[in-house]
């Protein structure tokens, strides 16, 4: 491992926007996993998710200048990649599409029933492809990413109430999708319908 | 009590202390909506969580710097907004980020409404706004307290509900509108409220609402956005209606209902 390897991100930061090229790959190295897993599961599609992980760092290179270490790094790159991801669906102008293939993940035991667990993690893929993009930050970073609520509003920029207000919604908006009472029910009768004589 | 959603989100959670948890249960015992809810959210947060962690693909490394080795060295000065207000992108002189910014200009028009209530009447969502009591929203301008100035329509003794916006969103997906869009001029007003709706429900800000809507919500004044959302590829439409308080632009609710496209 690189000189790089045993520094705290902060110096890492502070010597990345220095020029060390090699301090900015130890960045990379050390999030692209979290950068990647949030912008996959904000756009639904894994080339959409490596176009946004790549333009996070690209954003994240260009501003490192501006991190000011008054927050985590890691903070403040998620903000960044949020951010990143928010302009890709904007420049795709479309809702997100479910993830297709469920990637092999270590220690993850599928091991009962494990057709019926694809099943439901497919259809909470799909559901929250249906729930507005706001909302969706909100479920992957707090929900599925685990980060702490203080966290999720230093991300988001919200404060801290608005943040557990909107995480419930959220919720609430998501459940509702999930148990076939909104419009995926009335969704899927509507194309059942399509060819109604 | 008001209906305390940022204290159901820590009940959720499992993170209330003695004293708020014992609040929170004494409002579920009587109200419905929220017991509800707090079903909802624990199929959510449960589904959620059994989603597996995602793995970096193969190589992504590689890609990541070979992305920022194409970037010309040009550090921007200090950005203050990686901090402040919303992690949007202001606008930058850079070419492609400039290509960015023009493909994301998606015009949505406030002539959707002729669109909608031309095609509308074969969907599930019409015949559901139907059933669903759309007509009491169907009353053309001038139905009972509704009344449209300057863009935004006034509805100063409705009363709306999570049940009346979702009646609001099935109207609209079947192209029955308080007022038809089209009688609504641009204005201050509209600016106003589309101002705090663009704030409170974090929207891009360029999206074009097909109503606008002051009325109350749970007796809160409140500004409702009703907006027509594209689907992902080939897929159905939105109407998404977005429910912010007059006072302070926060969040009082949302709601969507397909289109079928």
């Amino acid at each position: 491992m690189s000189l790089a390897g045993g520094a705290d991100d902060g110096a890492l930061a502070r010597r990345a926007a220095d020029g060390d090229s090699e301090a900015f790959a130890e960045l990379v190295r050390r999030h692209q996993g979290r950068v990647y897993s949030i912008a996959l599961r904000m756009t639904g599609r894994e080339e959409d998710a490596l176009d946004a992980a790549q333009d996070a760092f690209v954003s994240a290179y260009r501003k490192l200048s501006s991190f000011r270490g008054d927050s985590a790094f890691t903070t403040w790159l998620h903000r960044v990649t949020v951010n990143a991801t928010y302009d890709l669906l904007r420049k795709r102008a479309r809702a997100p599409e479910p993830v297709a293939d469920v990637p092999e993940t270590a220690g993850i035991s599928h091991e009962e029933d494990p057709a019926g667990r694809m099943a439901e993690q497919l259809e909470v893929r799909e559901a929250l492809a249906l729930v507005p993009e706001d909302y969706r930050a909100v479920l992957v970073l707090r929900d599925m990413e685990d980060l702490p609520i203080e966290e999720v509003a230093e991300i988001l920029g919200l404060p801290v109430g608005t943040v557990k207000s909107r995480c419930h919604r959220a919720r609430v908006a998501l459940g509702r999708i999930l148990a076939g009472e909104t419009e995926r029910g009335r969704a899927s009768e509507a194309s059942e319908g399509t060819t109604k004589p | 009590m008001t209906h305390p959603d940022d204290l159901l989100a820590d009940y959720v959670d499992g993170d209330l202390g003695e004293r708020e948890r014992a609040e929170v249960e004494a409002h579920l015992a009587t109200c419905e909506r929220c017991g509800a809810d707090v079903r909802s959210a624990r199929l959510a947060r449960d589904g959620l969580a059994s989603v597996p962690p995602v793995e970096a693909p193969a190589g992504l490394t590689e890609e990541i710097l070979g992305a920022v080795d194409r970037e010309p060295r040009t550090h921007e000065a200090p950005v203050v907004e990686v901090f402040g207000g919303r992690p949007r992108k202001s606008s930058r002189p850079t070419a492609w980020l400039g290509a960015v910014a023009a493909a994301a200009a998606i015009v949505i028009g406030v002539f959707v409404f002729n669109g909608l209530s031309g095609s509308s009447s074969q969907t599930g969502a019409a015949s559901d706004a139907r059933a669903a009591g759309g007509a009491e929203l169907a009353a053309p301008a001038g139905g009972s307290g509704t009344t449209s100035a300057n863009g935004v329509v006034l509805q100063p003794g409705h009363d709306y509900d999570e049940a009346g916006i979702e009646r609001l969103a099935a109207a609209a997906a079947a192209g029955r509108l308080p007022v038809p869009q089209t009688s609504l001029a641009p204005s201050d007003e509209a600016a106003a409220v589309t101002s705090c709706l663009t704030k409170g429900a974090q929207l891009r800000g360029d999206e074009q609402p097909i109503e606008l809507i002051q009325a109350t919500f749970d007796g809160k004044p409140a500004d409702l956005g009703v907006y027509r959302v594209p689907g992902s590829n080939g897929g159905p439409e939105r109407i998404v209606v977005w429910v912010v308080s007059s006072r302070d632009c926060s969040v009082l609710s949302f709601t969507q209902h397909l289109l079928q496209s």
